[in-house]
């Protein structure tokens, strides 16, 4: 029996439309991770977090896929802007998971909803970029 | 073999999993607007294609033998500009459904226009004219319905009025159909206007297909 993941699956129409085009039009930061079944190199929006000089990625809808990928393989590339950079990732948790995601919630506005139904900073897997 | 610390990794990467992305994104239409499973492999993407043929010539009813066409381009024929009128009309009006007649008409024209030249593109502009509006009516008519969506289409919006491709007309006009069939693929403008979507407006299916 699979695990019970804390996961906010996003709608069709995010996930197969909207995410597609502006993945396409470069409008904002891409991830790039290799899927972890199908070891095809998978590209998805996201929001880097700027904190005391380091960078973070929050997942806001829980145990998303590309937070698992980043889990299995934890190499990976951030694209901001048609700039590139490759990446490894560390999973963080406690006090520095609490104070990362805190921060991203305050910075980040649009994720409200997320955090209202999850609202246990231990839900959102949080990852350290070492460039 | 595709190496990450190679400097021309980003060139190297894209290319080689364009491909691949594309024949899954093109079976993964068509399996999503037939609600049938393809088998693997080049059997299922060569069936998934014929599907999305037979989707194409659908929205083409009633169709115009191509002479007509070039006929109607070549001598201006004022049904070109009335379409647009028309369409443009009904989007403001809320009836995406005629809307994406008249685009999904005003394409045909479009192509004739800008293939041969024969009537210095005109055709071509009242078609952009119209996909305009149609992309930005519908993008605000999600903004309106899908309010958790508002910071992604919000981004779309940006690009459709501003974004790089303004200056390039032909682009221009390849982006906007793609982001209104989309939209229209999506099911979130209503399933009149779903079955009205052209699967070749998106451009990873040109890949595939090279058709356009």
């Amino acid at each position: 029996m699979k695990p019970d993941k804390k996961y906010l699956r996003p709608p069709f129409i995010l996930s197969k439309i909207i995410n597609p085009l502006i993945i396409q039009f470069n409008l904002v930061p891409i991830l790039t991770v290799k899927g972890r079944i199908s070891g095809n190199w998978i590209k998805v929006p996201v929001t880097p977090l700027e904190y005391e000089n380091e960078t973070y990625l929050v997942a806001p809808r829980g145990e998303t896929q590309w937070a698992r990928n980043l889990r299995k393989n934890s190499d990976g590339k951030l694209t901001i802007k048609g700039n590139s950079r490759n990446f490894k990732a560390i999973e963080i948790s406690d006090k520095l998971q609490n104070e990362v995601v805190a921060e991203y919630q305050k910075k980040v506005p649009a994720v409200k909803s997320q955090f209202t139904e999850l609202p246990d900073p231990k839900d959102h897997p949080t990852f350290k970029l070492q460039f | 073999m595709i190496n990450p610390d190679n400097p021309n990794f980003d060139r190297r990467f894209d290319r080689a999993m364009s491909k691949i992305n594309a024949h899954d994104k093109f079976i993964e239409i068509a399996s999503n607007f037939r609600e049938v499973s393809y088998p693997p492999g080049q059997a299922g993407l060569q069936l998934a294609i014929n599907d999305m043929f037979a989707q194409r010539n659908a929205i083409n009813i009633p169709a115009i033998e191509p002479y007509s066409i070039y006929s109607m381009v070549a001598h201006r024929d004022p049904l070109i500009r009335n379409t647009s009128v028309r369409t443009i009309s009904a989007v403001s009006e809320g009836d995406y459904a005629t809307a994406f007649v008249g685009t999904n008409r005003l394409h045909l024209f479009a192509k004739a226009s800008q293939k041969d030249l024969l009537d210095s593109g005109e055709a071509f502009l009242y078609a952009l004219d119209a996909q305009r509006t149609v992309a930005d009516k519908t993008t605000d008519y999600l903004l309106a319905t899908q309010p958790h969506l508002s910071e992604p289409l919000h981004e779309i919006k940006e690009a459709i009025t501003r974004g790089p491709y303004i200056y390039n007309r032909d682009k221009e006009y390849k982006i906007l159909r793609q982001i209104t069939h989309d939209f229209a693929y999506s099911g979130a403008l209503g399933s009149d206007v779903r079955n009205l979507f052209d699967p070749f407006a998106f451009q990873s299916t040109q890949i595939v297909t090279g058709y356009e």
